[in-house]
């Protein structure tokens, strides 16, 4: 199955089981749990079923395009289901074999792995879902986001798709896998993952993100002061990513690492509050579309 | 009559970290519910999988056991009037009862008096209506270290119950958690076994499971099944010559990961034979909990198992974890090469982005005080010049300068487990000589319960000066153990300095060596107000009970380790030494001697004190060859004491001993004239002060046996 195949049909699984499908955030992120569709969906009563995939930036992970699988960019495919329905496991066991994995003759595992996100406040518990040894997905019960305690509780399925398509491919490496039937992740991805990488380890210009990073936190206190949820939400992001870079540039020490971390887990804790706060006013729309529906 | 009971919690897959705790808190919850509401039980087991906790009760009791209640009314005295005839109050609570007031009987009531009542028998409820009960409260009571919530219901467990079958003889029983709903029925293998399987009878469920749902419930069986298919593989495959290296944790883990362990030999390429063997072990075990093979010669060979969870096509499996072990071992490979890049002084710059503890600073910061405690340790060692010597020396302060360089290794950041063992590797390749090397890996042992001690001399005072240091930080930043918290095992780490210390014989003040880890922090944290005298004494004492931990795990005496502590001794060697002179001396019978002309003396002078013995104010003959007595006594005791020859010291004390006896006999210490009672008074502090010198001996708990 081609890359871009996997994509097709997790997409196709998850519309059928009801999610939206939406497409990747404009933005730069480590991963999809920080695209608002979790980030702030998951906050509050209303309930939020959705898929979508998920282009990743996590500048420190780069290795010039010469390791097999560990890259500063890379696609998930992020399903969020809130509140976790009971028969979520097997809502999932479903979806991998919509991928062409035979569940029934190969060893499915579902390993413990607890997810923890310091910087925004978030925590959950669930596993690492294994496939014959290979981790396929990361399955998380949120329990908290921004600080806050969830309820109801959602679940996140978070499909790490290269490694599935070197599974589904039998390669050993990103770069050897097909996205296509002529076209290789390499022909795609390699080019620019050295550049990036070059670029974070060793161009960014510290002095900017420096004052970026000042500079965002301060814009997003304007946001948030005029109720203006999601543009704030954005600055948060802007705040994570470039403290991604000062992080890969090595350009911040000990003492002040622990005090960005703080400050953006700050922004995230408030933004929450305030995403709840409106979607209170607002008298949660979405539980009323889902009396009406029924 | 009974009948047998199953009870099974289905759920999502549970951690294998929370299966004891879920099967103990099952078991004993169930048995006092069962107890408290008097139904009688044969005994309870309970099993746990991944996917299920269970409970099963032997011949649990149809009722429960009738009760004798007594019911009170009226006291007598009230109840009858001047003729003996009952009045309205006797006779309404007969009525109330629905009986005659003869069939009353009179109840003493200690402390109030004689009342009127009646011993009811009540008879014992059916088991099967009180159930429903007892199970909620025994499930919703169980909790879990780590815990969570699911869905939108307000229960939380380990991880999501999913279903409940709760069989009492071959009856239902009827309840709901959540909205899960009780009933007969179980769930095999996910795949293998999908349907659902009705549990007609609770006896039946073991093999039910087992024959229609591969399940094995029983984690001591699964583990035989494993340990069985080792050793045919050992004997048959390999024909002898291979092991499984079956680590005690990772075999924990893997029973309690699968709920029918099926063992599949894969083999990886013979190119990664070349990573040292540690590494390569771990990470044949670690992220992937396969098991490695090693040859008669104890290398690494290129065969692993795999134990899957119950499958139906062998090859598949084997061949998509054989692929999945290749790519870990090629990550490991890479790892290694890029690491063969970098330098120990490259790892040591980067230890200072490494946070040690947040207010203590960084790793960086943590290797530097090692350099100087380490030193500083060798240097107040007694009679061990052969720690001091410059080649000692100069390993000690190699091995301390970098003993946390692998943190920073792309090795160690990918498995975190081979932190010592990457840097005795590593400093191996990089040409260090074998003793920093092996100090290297030694300074963290012991690394859990039950693990060697540092061998080495290098390693063993690079082990205590590490420990030492993290636990005084820990202390400073206000990071103290309590209770079952000790996130940073520094529990562990006190025994480890207790016993490294002993087994090295290194006769040290710890006192000294905590004052200097505090001052190294000192020079360069800010602790504001803490009172450093108070937290030198708090890490004294904290080392101090695990010293008391390990002698009762020994069966020893602590009123003994008491005695020699209150001679302010804070060398471990030496209050070890002191220790054994004592216990010894007890044993011959002999401590009364002792024991008892202190216990006096340090009762009569009961923290009184006036200043110098003047021995012109000497009148008695007893007071004056007291005196001389201590006199000469501290002279020949002090040159023992400095020797470390306690059996001596203690000979000494016991003939002492009499003379004081005669004191106290003859001579009436409280005198009326002031400044005689003064004098003798300031002499027997002197007594006192000559028995401390070895020990409070005031503190030991003598038997009968020994008086």
């Amino acid at each position: 199955m081609n890359f871009q195949d996997i994509i097709f049909n997790l997409q196709k699984y998850w519309a059928q089981k009801g999610c939206i499908i939406k497409q990747p955030m404009d933005l730069e992120k480590g991963a999809g749990t920080f695209n608002p569709d979790t980030f702030l969906r998951c906050l509050g009563p209303e309930p939020w079923k959705v898929a979508y995939v998920e282009p990743s930036r996590r500048p420190t992970d780069g290795r010039y395009g010469l390791n097999p699988f560990r890259t500063q960019f890379y696609y998930q495919f992020q399903v969020l289901l809130k509140p976790s329905p009971d028969d979520v496991v097997e809502q999932y066991l479903g979806s991998l074999a919509g991928l062409g994995i035979d569940v029934d003759n190969h060893d499915i595992r579902f390993v413990e792995d607890d997810w923890q996100s310091p910087t925004i406040g978030a925590a959950g518990l669930g596993w690492e879902v294994w496939a014959d040894g290979m981790e396929v997905t990361q399955f998380t019960y949120f329990q908290q986001m921004g600080g806050l305690q969830l309820k109801p509780v959602s679940a996140e399925l978070t499909y790490g798709l290269e490694r599935i398509a070197m599974y589904l491919q039998d390669r050993d490496s990103f770069w050897e896998l097909k996205w296509n039937d002529d076209i290789s992740y390499a022909d795609v991805h390699l080019e620019s993952e050295k550049q990036w990488s070059r670029y974070n380890f060793e161009v960014a210009d510290i002095g900017m993100l420096l004052d970026l990073f000042e500079r965002y936190e301060t814009e997003f206190a304007r946001a948030l002061k005029r109720d203006l949820i999601f543009v704030a939400h954005e600055y948060v992001l802007k705040c994570s990513h470039v403290f991604n870079l000062l992080d890969a540039r090595e350009a911040i020490s000990v003492a002040q690492r622990t005090s960005y971390i703080g400050r953006v887990r700050k922004l995230a804790r408030a933004l929450c509050q305030a995403y709840i706060k409106q979607r209170e006013e607002l008298g949660y729309p979405l539980l009323e579309c889902k009396k009406d529906s029924k | 009559m009974a009948k047998n009971f199953i009870l099974e919690i289905g759920t999502e897959e549970l951690p294998p970290s929370c299966m004891d705790e879920g099967s103990a808190g099952l078991k004993s919850a169930l048995e006092n519910n069962l107890k408290n509401s008097r139904i009688k039980f044969e005994s309870i087991r309970t099993f746990v999988s991944s996917r299920r906790i269970a409970a099963y009760a032997d011949n649990l009791d149809d009722f429960q056991s009738p009760v004798v209640k007594t019911v009170t009314g009226p006291p007598k005295s009230i109840a009858f009037d001047e003729n003996g005839e009952p009045n309205k109050a006797a006779t309404g609570f007969a009525k109330s009862l629905g009986v005659q007031v003869c069939d009353l009987e009179e109840i003493d009531i200690s402390g109030k008096g004689i009342y009127l009542g009646k011993r009811m028998k009540e008879d014992g409820r059916k088991t099967a209506e009180l159930l429903p009960g007892i199970i909620r409260d025994t499930v919703l009571s169980l909790t879990f270290k780590k815990q969570m919530y699911w869905g939108d219901y307000d229960i939380r467990f380990a991880r999501p119950i999913r279903w409940l079958a709760a069989v009492y003889g071959s009856k239902v029983i009827d309840f709901e958690i959540g909205t899960v709903r009780s009933s007969n029925i179980t769930y095999g293998l996910r795949k293998l076994y999908p349907e659902p399987l009705i549990i007609d009878k609770a006896e039946n469920y073991f093999s039910l499971l087992k024959k229609r749902g591969g399940v094995i419930a029983s984690p001591g069986e699964r583990r035989s099944l494993i340990l069985e298919a080792f050793s045919s593989l050992e004997n048959e495959r390999w024909k002898g010559k291979y092991h499984v290296v079956a680590d005690h944790e990772l075999m924990d883990d893997v029973v309690n990961l699968v709920e029918n362990p099926h063992i599949i030999a894969g083999r990886f390429p013979e190119q990664f034979l070349y990573i040292p063997k540690d590494i390569l072990i771990e990470a044949i075990q670690y992220h992937q909990k396969y098991f490695a093979v090693i040859s008669e010669n104890g290398d690494v060979t290129t065969d692993f198992i795999i134990v899957a969870n119950g499958i139906r096509d062998e090859d598949k499996v084997r061949r998509g974890n054989e692929r999945v072990l290749r790519a870990r071992l090629s990550d490991a490979s890479f790892f290694l090469e890029e690491d063969r890049k970098c330098s120990f002084s490259g790892w040591r710059k980067k230890l200072d982005g490494v946070i040690f503890y947040s207010g203590i600073g960084t790793m960086g910061d943590k290797q530097k005080r090692l350099e100087k405690l380490t030193c500083y340790l060798a240097g107040i060692i007694k009679n061990r010049p052969d720690l001091k010597n410059e080649k000692m020396l100069g390993n000690l302060k190699k091995a301390s300068s970098c003993c946390k360089c692998d943190l920073v290794t792309n090795m160690v950041v990918e498995f975190p487990e081979l932190q010592g063992i990457v840097g005795k590797e590593y400093a191996r390749e990089k040409g260090e000589n074998p003793g920093v090397a092996n100090a290297i890996f030694e300074h963290y042992q012991p690394r859990f319960a039950g693990d060697g001690l540092p061998v080495s001399e290098t390693g063993r005072i690079l082990s205590i000066a590490d420990k030492i240091d993290t636990i005084t930080g820990m202390f400073l930043a206000g990071n103290i153990p309590s209770g079952s918290e000790d996130p940073f095992a520094l529990r562990r780490k006190a025994s480890g300095i207790v016993l490294s210390t002993l087994e090295g014989k290194y006769d040290y003040e710890l006192k000294d060596l905590i004052i200097k880890a505090s001052e190294l922090y000192l020079s360069s944290f800010d602790f504001g107000g803490t009172d450093m005298g108070k937290a030198v004494l708090n890490i004294m004492e904290f080392i101090m009970a695990r010293y008391r931990f390990l002698l009762t795990k020994k069966g020893k005496r602590l009123d003994i380790l008491d005695a020699v502590l209150g001679s302010g001794c804070s060398s471990i060697v030496d209050i070890d030494k002191r220790y054994s002179a004592i216990e010894k001396f007890i044993e011959k019978g002999d401590i009364n001697k002792i024991y008892l002309p202190m216990f006096r003396s340090k009762n009569i002078i009961a923290k009184k004190e006036f200043g110098e013995v003047r021995p012109e104010l000497f009148l008695e003959k007893y007071e004056k060859e007291l005196y001389d007595a201590l006199l000469r006594r501290k002279k020949g005791i002090g040159a023992y004491l400095e020797n470390g020859k306690y059996p001596e010291v203690m000979d000494a004390l016991r003939e002492f001993g009499s003379t004081v006896d005669k004191f106290f006999d003859e001579v009436l210490v409280m005198a009326p004239e002031e400044n005689l009672m003064r004098n003798r008074i300031n002499l027997v502090r002197k007594i006192v002060d000559l028995y401390l010198d070895m020990a409070d001996f005031s503190k030991l708990v003598i038997t009968a046996a020994e008086e």
